[in-house]
């Protein structure tokens, strides 16, 4: 698939990147980064001469940040203590953290203009995309698939995943799992965007509420029954889905089940169920700080390769943090069993190309972020055609960037490499300095600044 | 029919009160316990115990620092660490409110332009629903503290202005008279008169402002506050912990009346100079 930005990204990556020309490349190349010299920002002045070596800097700047008291959403501590931000310059105000809003709070506090960087998902703010400050998703942290029907323990219960494990189709798996519900007691809130979950997993096991016992209910209500064993099943918000795993009640379908089985496309219904969380900037200040972004999105990288590498450590520095903003009681093995692994899988570097460049996966961003804006366009908060999935992320732009950065950094090395064979000296300390600073930054998924000081090494 | 003496009389005043209390607590328990026995069985119950509500002092703990331990100790310390923020968010908020509603007030009374010219805003801003400012403030001011000084100061303003109009239109015309009669030139009679006349309406406003003072601060820290029993509140809210909101709902009747009380004697001592009745 080609990926084209649009002229507006093109132009602001561009502008901060101070490239003198543009070449659109074909498959998996997004973005020309590079100008004719293949120097970067920091070296396109350069000679093409051994002198003067030219050290590029990385900038201290400090981003207005703001997160969400929930798993998904406070992972950035991690970046924070393990030093992943202060490596690329950055620090988060207030206070090193950022500020901490529950999610009904994001869309004024966004709007007031004082945040820079919201972890958030695009699907939250596009409800209120006329009012709010034009926003892109630059960063994706996850894939949110929080919705789960719950069953007892120890009933002999099947999963959807242990359904598919056995050899059936995604269909015939959704209809064994939900089969298991029928004449039982049910219970959910009236939540619609619960509902919908419900509604879904229903109609794609050719199913009715009406063959279940419904008991409709707030999550601490339902949440008790399910413990009392007054009820047989349940789906509530993210909160209740913890505590009952927590207490050993399984997941049997997830909304992510439901759109592993979907159609890789923007109109198809089940995707709604789920949505990327990442970071969210207002566009104004993703196009004067594009820089900043990358460095922020190498950031995002690490994060996420530290919890996948390291799934106890990771929930050690961010189980006790969201328990100190939030005031809960999660210990720290909850995070590795249920969040990382079913709730909130954060997504990798090379995860991550398949959201971005493989049609194929349903969960490619383009159809996430389209199918709920059909949801939208159905509920007739847009009108049709008034938006597309462009227009609410930049995510792949800034991805596609960095795999050029990558690949840039490895031709600007071999060639580095080839250039230390005839220095010596000063000038051989200084190039040797600039690639092993490059190779560090190249492992720290910081690509953008690792292709700026292997350019210079190499220049 | 036997006179009884005062002392005999506040005794049986307060045996009453503490019956009241005890009465109360006791059908709080019993109604819990039934609710908790028909329905619920874990700790996010729709109606806590009060030994449960006593309990949840402890959950606090996880305010004060990543990691901290669940003790009694740390939880009435992570209560005072909010208490105190809270609270000079409250008095900051007040004061600020309080000044700038005293003085427009006053401006108001002094001066027959400056009345029709702001009188006319002044009386509708006091018919703003102050909860449907929450939301604005939050878009204004992004959770910052001015924010949530600025709400309770807007709301403390709202309530004194017009009571302090009120009382200076109500003082006595034959007090002014007199005044002038004696030779009180203007501003004399503002100062000598009419501002000693408005002290107990003043007062009781910002009574009426105490007393609803701690609402206005719950509602001032949904303003996207990082601390703060407000903060507590929304965060016990989010993840369903009642026993821990009915704890904060305790707090502040608890502080309410305190402050109430600390209020009432301050002004008794301020206008100690006042015939009492």
């Amino acid at each position: 698939m080609s990926y084209t930005p649009t002229p507006s990204t093109q132009r602001s990556l561009l502008r901060h990147l101070g490239l003198k020309a543009l070449a659109i490349t074909t498959v998996g190349a997004a973005i020309a980064l590079l100008d004719a010299t293949g120097a970067s920002a920091a070296t396109t002045a350069l000679p093409h001469t051994a002198t003067p070596i030219v050290t590029p800097t990385i900038p201290q700047v400090t981003v207005n940040f703001a997160g969400e008291p929930y798993f998904d959403h406070t992972q950035y501590i991690i970046g924070v203590k393990e030093g992943f931000f202060s490596n690329v310059g950055i620090t988060l105000a207030p206070n090193g953290t950022g500020i901490i809003a529950p999610n009904d709070q994001d869309d004024p506090i966004f709007a007031s203009g004082r945040v820079q960087v919201m972890s958030a998902s695009a699907q939250l703010f596009m409800p209120a995309v006329n009012t709010l400050p034009k926003f892109k998703l630059f960063a994706v942290a996850d894939l949110f698939q929080g919705y789960a029907i719950l069953g007892r323990p120890h009933h002999g219960l099947k999963s959807y995943a242990q359904f598919r494990a056995q050899g059936l189709s995604p269909r015939a798996a959704i209809v064994a799992t939900m089969s298991q519900m029928k004449g039982q007691r049910f219970g959910y809130p009236a939540e619609a965007a619960i509902k919908g979950f419900i509604d879904l997993a229903f109609s794609d096991a050719g199913m009715t509420l009406a063959q279940v016992h419904s008991v409709v209910a707030p999550d601490p209500e339902t949440t008790a029954l399910m413990e009392s064993g007054r009820i047989d099943f349940q789906v509530g918000g993210v909160p209740s889905h913890l505590t009952l795993q927590e207490a050993g009640f399984v997941p049997i379908l997830t909304s992510g089940d439901l759109a592993s089985a979907a159609q890789p496309s923007p109109t198809s219904t089940a995707l709604q169920a789920v949505f990327n969380d990442g970071w969210v900037a207002p566009d104004s200040w993703l196009k004067g700080h594009m820089d900043t972004a990358l460095r922020m999105l190498s950031v995002d990288w690490r994060i996420n390769q530290f919890i996948h590498d390291h799934p106890q450590a990771a929930s050690a520095i961010q189980t006790p943090f969201l328990n100190s903003v939030a005031g809960t009681k999660f210990t720290n093995d909850l995070a590795p069993r249920v969040v990382y692994r079913d709730l909130d899988p954060f997504l990798t570097f090379a995860q991550q190309k398949a959201i971005f460049q493989d049609p194929r996966n349903p969960f490619e961003v383009q159809y996430l972020i389209g199918s709920a804006i059909q949801l939208y366009v159905h509920n007739g908060t847009y009108k049709p055609g008034e938006y597309t999935w462009r227009d609410f992320t930049d995510a792949d732009q800034l991805y596609a960037a960095m795999v050029q950065y990558q690949r840039q950094t490895q031709v600007d090395l071999a060639k580095a490499a080839v250039r230390m064979r005839s220095l010596s000296g000063a000038e051989a300390r200084t190039v040797s300095s600039l690639i092993s600073r490059a190779k560090q930054l190249y492992a720290d998924l910081d690509f953008f600044d690792a292709a700026r000081f292997a350019g210079a090494a190499a220049a | 029919m036997l006179a009884t003496s005062r002392p005999h009389r506040q005794r049986r005043a307060l045996t009453y009160h503490i019956a009241s209390l005890v009465a109360l607590l006791a059908f709080w328990w019993l109604l819990s316990y039934y609710t908790n026995s028909a329905h619920i069985i874990h700790g996010a119950s729709a109606l806590p115990s009060p030994l449960s509500v006593l309990n949840a002092i402890a959950g606090l703990s996880v305010f004060l620092a990543p990691g901290t331990p669940t003790t009694l100790a740390h939880g009435l310390a992570a209560l005072w660490q909010n208490t105190l923020v809270s609270a000079e968010r409250l008095l900051g908020g007040v004061l600020l409110g309080a000044a700038i509603g005293i003085t427009a007030g006053l401006l108001l009374a002094w001066s027959k332009l400056v009345r029709l010219l702001v009188q006319g805003p002044v009386l509708l801003v006091r018919t703003i629903p102050l909860m449907a400012l929450v939301p604005l403030f939050l878009a204004w001011w992004g959770g910052t503290s001015f924010g949530i000084l600025a709400f309770i100061a807007f709301a403390v303003f709202s309530v004194v202005v017009i009571s302090t109009v009120e009382a200076a239109g109500n003082v006595p015309p034959e007090l002014v008279n007199l005044a002038r009669t004696l030779g009180a030139a203007r501003f004399r009679i503002y100062r000598t008169v009419i501002l000693p006349a408005i002290v107990p309406a003043v007062i009781g406003g910002l009574r009426v402002v105490i007393g609803i003072g701690w609402a206005l601060l719950l509602a001032g820290e949904y303003l996207g506050a990082q601390n703060g029993l407000g903060h507590v509140l929304i965060m016990a809210e989010d993840y369903l912990y009642t026993a821990r909101m009915a704890l904060i709902v305790v707090m502040i009747m608890v502080y309410t009346f305190v402050l109430d009380r600390l209020f009432t004697l301050a002004a008794d001592w301020i206008t100690r100079w006042m015939p009492k009745d």
